[in-house]
């Protein structure tokens, strides 16, 4: 039962090997064939979790959990890192050097993010999430002549660093009141002991180590220069991966080790998902790079999920885990114009989208899908992820958080339609029509039909997506 | 002679996490910050040690290790993009990593 239930991760894993082994034995020309086999190979990987590949249950004394949430963020997960294979394979014709580590380094990500969705122990949350952060180091970094990359680097690096230690160090102060590092030993500390001392000061440090993961204010410092500098698949990555791995890290830590102390951590939560989406959208607004711009727009969606974590039900949660679905391929979308756009036009300032329209009717057309679901506008899918999250949030009679979420909803729809209106108003810089190779053409489609139809025909992902919740939030 | 307990232990593991955080917040040089990142988390680690003789559980030893072997990792990573950084822009400074505003 034990290593049968990491079998997902363990074939992720070894997939990352092969493709790095293949690397070394590819010609520089034909490099972008290690995306197609990384693709391919998650496909697959996908579809044998749908199939039989996913074995429910406990394991490794009690450190481990597949259950219905565990297996829908590991869905999430290769999904997500399906587009970023593609977006990178469109993207390598940038990168100097180590193309096939490139592609090994996003599947190795792949797995730790994986790991994240069955933790059940500090160790185990600790070692999965630095699997993930210090690949991300590596990646951020990977366009080693470029100041920008570098200098991004350097600031998660130092960043993510000092979260580290946060979490470590309150991860000491848990241990050393319970004497032990499962999740289960704290909830039952906890319910006997009460919050306080040391143990409440270890989780307040262990939140402000996953705060930091998620970008939630006052976390969320590295975010704008991070997505600026990193190359454009590794923003992807980090603002859908490794955003969703931190907010599976929290929806288990709160589930699991934190249940006896939910009236405190609701309303913790509710404040920061308050700061962080009028932070986020405010921000955001005179923003000149588009890069930039996502960036703040992903600190005020992480301000949205909070406040489905903060509704601290089983719908809450089912809306957050919606939500995120949704994200993935409406700001994926965005990410594939950027590519193609970066690949054209050699900049990422949102002056250079003006006329893109005339340029490129596909590129403007995914890029407004992509922005106008992010924005909330029916009938994406992002308007039926912010609807579900609105509704958990007035169930339970929070009328302010509402109200916040609202000012944030309106302030966004200013920044993302400027981008439009640059799109369709404003003349092009140059007249020179952009061309789009036919793998990028077929991603663009495949996720703008996606935007569409998860918005249209919510059915499944919700009934999935709650199921998932019901089992968490029991 | 006084024995030596548990809280003395903690004392100098929170000296030490405060001393790399002062380090973090004050200096200016990329490879300092770096060095008193590793304080932080070595303060974290003698912590653990101590809880773990106290609490007379080996959980405590064990994560030692992987915080250890994570360590290694992060400066391995972390060591090599400062250098690349220099070599770009001859200095570490913290200061001028400013090529990205508004």
């Amino acid at each position: 039962m034990n290593l049968s239930s990491l079998k997902l991760e363990m074939a992720t894993a070894g997939l990352g090997m092969l493709v790095l082994m293949l690397g070394a034995f590819t010609r520089r020309d034909d490099k972008r064939f290690l995306g197609a086999i990384s693709a391919i190979g998650l496909t697959a990987i996908l579809a044998w979790s749908v199939c039989c590949g996913a074995v429910m249950g406990v394991g490794f004394d009690g450190m481990w959990v597949n259950d219905a949430m565990a297996l829908f963020f590991k869905r999430l997960f290769l999904i997500a890192t399906i587009l970023v294979t593609v977006m990178s394979a469109g993207f390598a014709g940038k990168i100097e050097s180590g193309v096939g580590e490139f592609f090994a380094l996003i599947l190795f990500a792949c797995t730790g993010m994986m790991l994240t969705a069955s933790v059940n122990d500090f160790v185990m949350l600790f070692v999965s999430l630095e699997t993930v952060t210090i690949t991300f180091y590596i990646l951020t970094s990977y366009l080693r002549r470029q100041v920008p990359s570098l200098e991004a680097g350097v600031k998660y690096l130092i960043l993510g660093a000092l979260s580290s230690a946060f979490l470590v160090y309150g991860i000491t102060f848990i241990y050393g009141a319970t004497g032990g590092t499962s999740f289960s030993g704290l909830a039952e500390f906890l319910k006997v002991n009460g919050a306080g001392g040391l143990v409440l000061l270890g989780v307040m440090l262990v939140l402000a180590g996953l705060g930091f993961k998620v970008a939630s204010v006052p976390f969320h410092i590295w975010v704008p220069d991070v997505y600026q500098g990193a190359p454009t698949p590794v923003t992807a990555f980090l603002a859908v991966g490794s955003k969703a791995a931190g907010f599976a890290l929290l929806l288990r830590l709160l589930y699991g080790g934190l249940l006896p102390m939910k009236a405190t951590w609701v309303a913790l939560i509710a404040v920061l998902a308050a700061l962080t989406i009028l932070y986020g959208n405010l921000a955001a607004i005179p923003q000149k790079n588009i890069k930039r711009l996502l960036g703040y727009s992903s600190i005020s969606h992480a301000g949205f999920l909070l406040l489905g974590v903060a509704a601290a039900t089983a719908f809450g949660t089912g809306a957050a885990l919606f939500y995120l679905f949704a994200y993935v391929f409406t700001n994926l979308g965005a990410f594939l114009v950027i590519v193609c756009m970066a690949n054209a036009t050699a900049d990422d300032e949102i002056a250079s989208y003006a006329g893109l329209a005339r340029r490129s009717p596909l590129l403007a057309a995914a890029m407004t899908v992509a922005l106008v679901s992010l924005a909330g506008v029916p009938p994406m899918a992002g308007f039926f992820a912010k609807f579900l999250i609105f509704s958990a949030v007035i169930g339970q009679q929070l009328w302010w958080l509402a109200a916040v979420g609202a000012v944030g909803v309106v302030a966004s729809l200013y920044y993302y339609l400027g981008v439009v209106k640059a799109m369709y108003w404003q003349e092009p810089r140059q007249e020179a029509a952009i061309a789009v190779g036919l793998t990028m053409k077929v991603a663009l489609w495949f996720v703008m039909a996606a935007t569409l139809a998860i918005g249209v025909f919510q059915g499944p992902v919700v009934e999935w997506a709650f199921e998932a919740a019901r089992e968490l939030v029991k | 002679m006084i024995p030596v307990v548990l809280p003395h232990y903690l004392v100098v593991s929170a000296a030490l996490f405060s001393l790399g955080l002062a380090g973090v917040i004050i200096r200016r040089n990329a490879l300092v910050i770096f060095m008193s990142l590793e304080l932080m988390l070595n303060a974290a680690n003698l912590a653990l040690a101590a809880f773990s003789r106290y609490n007379g559980s080996l959980h405590g030893h064990v994560l030692v290790f992987f915080i250890i072997t994570v360590a290694a990792a992060e400066v391995a990573v972390g060591l090599a993009i400062i250098v690349a950084l220099f070599r770009r822009r001859k200095s570490v400074n913290v200061d001028e990593l400013t090529s990205m505003r508004l």
